[in-house]
């Protein structure tokens, strides 16, 4: 099977993945309890009046009909109203989710950047010092919760050290908005002072999210990689005369970068997770601190809202995990599976 | 003719958890320039092992090389590790066994191709070079040896042949696979080949196309080639000597004629007799009598299974390799040094009769059923 009708296969298969995910939270939001119209009213209304406003709100409605009323409102943006915000849930999850994202996806970069090569320096220096330091940080990577790590690095470096902004995204104006990524907002409007900014104010968060990560990524390139090296076409490439740097930079990491590909996959769910913590720490104003507001409040919309915007991010990290997979490996594509 | 390789007393253990197993227990070998030498036994027997010493790509561990030299052109490359490295790069290629493993499996044939053509015995590549050739600007195969790749592929007889330079091994049969290793090494041009059982995954009336086409590119080339293989009528086909291995000793080096002529050894009259019974076996036959290695039998390997087995005198010593008259090796209390021919023979006929059962176990092990510490590996 080609590369193309992979692809295709593979997206095909993630809208049944979303269409119960979407019908998770909605049942999830209906099971629980309190009554979102008295919610949304407050104690002191009357009984007519949340009676009134559960018929304006669908929630007498048979359960199906809520539910497709529900899914109509998704396909055109539409989350309902806020209680805390008094907005769109959607209008709200573009504002805040982008910072979130930024935050993330930094510290996913940090992760790969660094924890790839740890990890093949440890497999090419095997039980020899250059692995036992590389695992020596693994260890603490991983072992580490992320807010402990997030409040150390940021009392030493920020407060004590003062070398970076300790909280916020942004110490300048912030450039006109096209996306919400600031780093892409500032090079779009040429802003290198706001970019330089930007950069400052993720470093420390991100790192800080970017350790345990790193630290998996690490481990497991250095084992994928110890194994495909012990495979027997890697003795076929030496009798065949290859340069070594060519057979282990080329064919070993090649074949073994599909496992790690699996590590980061996994990761990028627990780093949403992660980030909750580390936006609180550093006051970055991204999603978590709407989510946990939402939570504490019972504001149901943006609770739904959350959840779903979380697991549509890990659906579609899964799928171009996956396509990423078969690009690089071929046996995925024809359904042999991996030796990985 | 000089020798090109030289084994001597090699021996090699495998750790394993059942113990230390005793494979190769001193193997001494030669190749001349320009000569065909088969090593011929059951599975199981150590020739893959020795392949693998030889050319330097044994597993270390488990493997263990306990004592021996393999001396190519001269050079020591057990102990020489530049010289190994460099003979392994740039003078010696080798077919391997198993035509399903040895492939990488995420780079097409065309990519390998290239690699093999464009960096074979290169020392070392640049960073640069390597970058330019992932993103795909580089590195093709030039006309001519894309030109080249198609010929080989066509003459080992692979259908569209210039479609399988964009073909990942996942999407080739075993038989593919295995002649596509074969074009590997021989497009390289090497010294030395060595061809570790290259067409036990193809099936039969393809396999003695293949052998023809070996035996065509070895004498164009004027290759020096090691031949593996546990069926004696491919080396009978390929070689000019053969040289009979049980449980990881030599039991018998002769040229082809000498060996069918009159074989010596009776674990090599044992394997000619039983030649008549192979047609009784299909290819999934029940593998040979596999030695235990942890625990050799004493003296004579191969004293267990001989009906000419002398109590007192083969389960004491490791046998010596006797000269005979006419130049072979036998490694046999039954002969002595120096003993002429015909003497020789008149003992082979009386002393070694072998029983019906016997001779199928033999057969058994000439076909090749996979050896069981191979079955379970992925
Ligand atoms: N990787 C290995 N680990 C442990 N033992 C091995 C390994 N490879 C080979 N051996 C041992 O060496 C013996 C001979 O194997 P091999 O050379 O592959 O036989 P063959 O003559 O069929 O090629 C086997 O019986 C096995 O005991
Ligand atoms: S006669 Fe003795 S030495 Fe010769 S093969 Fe038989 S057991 Fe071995
Ligand atoms: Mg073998």
């Amino acid at each position: 099977m080609g590369f193309r009708s992979y692809l295709l296969r593979r997206a095909i298969l993630t809208i049944p993945v979303f269409i119960g995910l979407t019908l998770f939270i909605f049942l999830l939001a209906r099971v629980l309890p309190g009554d979102p119209a008295r919610m949304a009213l407050g104690p002191r209304a009357t009984d007519e009046a949340v009676a009134a406003l559960r018929i304006e709100m669908g929630l007498d409605d048979p359960l199906h009909i809520q539910y497709l009323n529900y899914m109509g409102g998704l396909l055109q943006g539409d989350m309902g109203i806020a209680l805390t915000t008094n907005r769109n849930v959607f209008t709200d999850v573009l504002a805040f989710f982008p910072a979130t994202l930024e935050l993330v996806i930094t510290a996913m970069f940090l992760a790969v950047l660094f924890g790839i090569p740890l990890g093949i320096i440890a497999a090419l220096n095997k039980d020899r010092l250059g692995d036992n330091l590389s695992r020596l940080i693994a260890f603490f990577g991983v072992s580490m919760p992320v807010f402990w790590a997030a409040i150390l690095i940021q009392l030493a470096i920020a407060y004590n050290l003062g070398l970076l902004p300790p909280s916020g995204r942004i110490g300048v104006d912030r450039p006109e908005w096209y996306t919400g990524f600031l780093i892409i907002d500032s090079i779009i409007a040429l802003n290198f002072e706001a970019l330089r900014s930007t950069l400052a104010h993720l470093a420390l968060p991100a790192f800080a999210l970017a350790l345990a990560p790193m630290a998996d990524v690490a481990r497991m390139t250095r084992s994928s990689f110890i194994e495909e090296y012990n495979e027997d076409y890697v003795r076929a490439l030496e009798t065949q005369g290859l340069p070594g740097r060519l057979i282990a930079y080329k064919y070993v990491l090649k074949a073994s970068f599909a496992s790690t590909l699996t590590i980061i996959g996994l990761d990028f769910g627990f780093l949403i997770g992660g980030a909750f913590l580390v936006e609180i720490v550093f006051s970055w104003p991204g999603l978590a601190r709407y989510g946990v507001r939402a939570i504490l409040e019972n504001d149901i919309n943006a609770v739904m809202g959350v959840v779903l915007v979380i697991g549509a991010v890990f659906i579609i990290v899964n799928l171009i995990v996956d396509v990423l997979y078969g690009f690089l490996d071929p046996r995925v594509r024809y359904g042999e599976g991996s030796s990985a | 003719m000089a020798p090109i390789l030289e084994v001597e007393d090699l021996k090699v253990h495998f750790d394993t958890y059942e113990g230390k197993q005793q494979v190769l227990n001193g193997i001494d070998l030669t190749v001349n320039e320009g000569e065909t030498v088969a090593i011929v036994g059951e599975s199981g027997c150590g020739k893959s092992v020795t392949a693998r010493t030889i050319i330097g790509t044994l597993a270390q561990p488990p493997g263990e090389i306990v004592s021996g030299e393999v001396r190519y052109r001269g050079e020591d490359l057990l102990s020489d590790r530049a010289a190994a490295q460099r003979v392994k790069n740039e003078e010696m290629a080798m077919i391997f066994q198993d035509p399903m493993t040895h492939l990488s499996p995420v780079f097409t044939i065309g990519t390998m191709m290239a690699d093999i053509i464009n960096y074979r015995g290169k020392r070392s590549i640049s960073w640069m070079r390597m970058i330019r050739d992932a993103i795909g600007r580089g590195n093709r195969l030039s006309a001519a040896d894309r030109e080249r790749c198609v010929e080989m592929f066509t003459k080992l007889q692979i259908p569209d042949p210039e479609g399988i330079l964009d073909r990942y091994p996942v999407e080739l049969s075993g038989g593919m696979r295995q002649r596509v290793l074969i074009a590997m090494a021989l497009i390289t041009d090497p010294d030395f080949l060595i061809a570790d059982e290259p067409t036990t995954a193809l099936d039969v009336t393809v396999q003695s196309q293949i052998l023809d086409i070996l035996a065509e590119r070895i004498a164009e080339q004027n290759l020096s080639v090691i031949y593996v293989t546990h069926n004696l009528g491919v080396a009978r086909k390929l070689a000019d000597r053969i040289y009979v291995m049980y449980a990881g000793e030599i039991a018998e080096v002769a040229t082809t004629e000498q060996l069918f002529d009159q074989p010596m050894h009776p674990y090599s009259i044992g394997l000619l007799e039983s030649i008549p019974k192979l047609t009784e076996f299909d290819s999934e036959g029940i593998g040979g009598l596999i030695p235990n290695y942890t625990d050799p039998p004493s003296g004579c390997r191969f004293h267990p299974r001989c009906p000419a087995y002398m109590e007192g005198t083969c389960d004491v010593e490791q046998v010596p390799a006797f000269e005979l008259g006419d130049g072979r090796y036998v490694a046999c209390y039954l002969y002595e040094e120096g003993m002429d021919v015909e003497t020789a023979a008149s003992i082979a006929d009386t002393e070694v009769e072998y029983e019906d059962e016997e001779l199928e176990q033999f057969a058994a092990g000439q076909t090749g059923g996979t050896p069981p510490w191979e079955e379970d590996e992925p």
